[in-house]
């Protein structure tokens, strides 16, 4: 027997939303769309996703693809992936139970959008700009001058990182004036395609007309970091995943 | 205030600056969770976490068939190698993964081939490793958890060396001696690495949220 479920995408306040192929359930002006799914083809789906990147990233992608145009039509709540609802009473009362927290979401996140930034450092050339006061180890017996060479690359390991760590909180600094809301997030990516380390993930909730101020903000600082081999990456509009809770 | 927002939707829907590890980081870590009994049955909601646990675990994975990672890291699956090879072979410690679905996959609303296509190295076709026990793999495990505990050991006693050195507490002759030790373990594990076809950062552990070993 074919068991039914809703897939679902977000909850919107906009009742006379128009979109097709989709499933919608109502409660007061709130409205939660999704899809119906069979639940052994979503289980292979995601069995599919699993076995190869390609279908990851086709199957995460459509699910981003479906919010990005609905985010353009009215302001959303996005679930986490792969929320699916048992009925639609279940999702009726869900929405009832949770009308206040729902409401509050969508006020918070009306003419506001997500974006997020990495900083990703090329640490060859960042650790060429600190200045490590290396002393000679030339007249040193073999054994002395390993360790001496040891404890130094320990020196600059430590100097490294806090210098990262300085650097990152400078430019956090400058870019969540420009924001509502922030968040200092992690990520499961290490390392940029380039091999360069990500160093911080942010994320940040800000009105739509101050985003052109803000990736000119986001150039401003790529721009001054740039000789220390730090890059910084955008990408947005997004739902407000990271402001959810 | 409207031209803002057109720009904004192109950064993301035609520039394609989204990466597979950035989508991964929103849809399956973050949003709305609901709870309770209107998630399905509770036998279902097992299989679809416990799916979404896998595809966020395997994050890993997309990294290195996606070639992401050079310089130092080794992470590239460009770079081949005995190793790299391994790590797709069926077999690997360490992953664990479900049975492949006996039929093609298809997504609910048909999915845009080229843009997916276009996103993956060309020469990633195929990175779906099943577990099976293989008595080689079993051994090359066993070797890279020795050593790692080994080199763990090493780099441990050799930062203890560092702070008596700093210390004080040992004489110029007692410091020469340790850091001939020292070097001599390091060049020992040198070869040890070459000998197993390990590198650096394969002698490591992965803790979850505790980050990695070293």
């Amino acid at each position: 027997m074919e068991k039914q479920g809703i897939y679902t995408y977000a909850v919107v306040d906009d009742r006379q939303l128009k979109t097709d192929n989709i499933f919608l359930v109502t409660y007061k002006d709130l409205t939660l769309i999704g899809k119906m799914v069979d639940i052994s083809d979503f289980q292979k789906e995601l069995q599919g996703a699993l076995k190869n990147p390609k279908t990851m990233e086709a199957v995460l992608t459509e699910h981003q693809d479906f919010l990005d145009r609905l985010m353009r039509k009215t302001t959303v709540v996005p679930f986490q992936f792969g929320t699916i609802l048992k009925d639609k009473k279940g999702a009726a009362d869900y929405l009832k139970s949770s009308y206040a927290k729902y409401k509050e979401l969508l006020k918070k996140f009306k003419d506001r959008q997500e974006w997020g930034i990495r900083v990703f450092a090329d640490l060859k050339i960042f650790k060429a700009s600190i200045d490590f006061n290396v002393k000679s180890r030339e007249k040193l017996g073999t054994g002395t001058a390993y360790l001496l060479k040891k404890k130094q690359e320990e020196e600059a390991e430590k100097a490294t990182n806090e210098k990262l760590t300085s650097f990152s909180e400078e430019i956090l600094t400058g870019l969540k004036e420009l924001a509502f809301e922030y968040k200092v997030t992690k990520s499961a990516q290490r390392f940029s395609e380039k091999g360069e380390v990500l160093i911080s993930v942010f994320a940040f909730l800000i009105l739509k007309s101050k985003i052109r101020k803000f990736n000119q903000k986001v150039a401003k600082l790529g721009k001054k970091y740039q000789e220390f081999g730090l890059r910084l990456t955008s990408s947005g509009p997004w739902p407000a995943y990271n402001f959810v809770s | 205030m409207k031209k803002a927002k057109v720009v904004s939707h192109k950064l993301l829907v035609n520039q394609q600056r989204v990466t597979l590890l950035e989508l991964l980081d929103r849809l399956l870590d973050k949003g709305v969770v609901a709870k309770g009994e209107i998630i399905l049955s509770v036998a279902d909601i097992d299989l679809v976490y416990l799916n979404l646990g896998l595809l966020l675990s395997s994050v890993k994975t997309v990294e290195k068939a996606r070639g992401i990672g050079g310089g130092n890291s080794g992470f590239s699956a460009r770079e081949g190698g005995e190793n790299d090879g391994d790590f797709f072979k069926e077999g690997n410690p360490n992953i664990k993964w479900v049975e492949p679905p006996a039929t093609d996959i298809k997504t609910p609303r048909g999915w845009q081939a080229e843009r997916s296509e276009a996103m993956t190295p060309p020469m990633v076709k195929e990175v779906m490793p099943r577990t099976n026990i293989d008595p080689n793999n079993v051994e090359k495990g066993l070797t890279k958890l020795v050593l790692t505990l080994i080199e763990l050991l090493r780099k441990l006693m050799e930062k203890q060396a560092i702070r008596r050195m700093e210390a004080g507490f040992l004489t110029t002759a007692e410091v020469e001696r340790m850091g001939i030790a020292f070097q001599r373990l390091e060049e020992r594990m040198g070869d040890l690495k070459q000998s197993f076809h390990l590198k650096d950062e394969d002698l490591n552990l992965d803790l979850g949220p505790l980050g990695e070993l070293m």
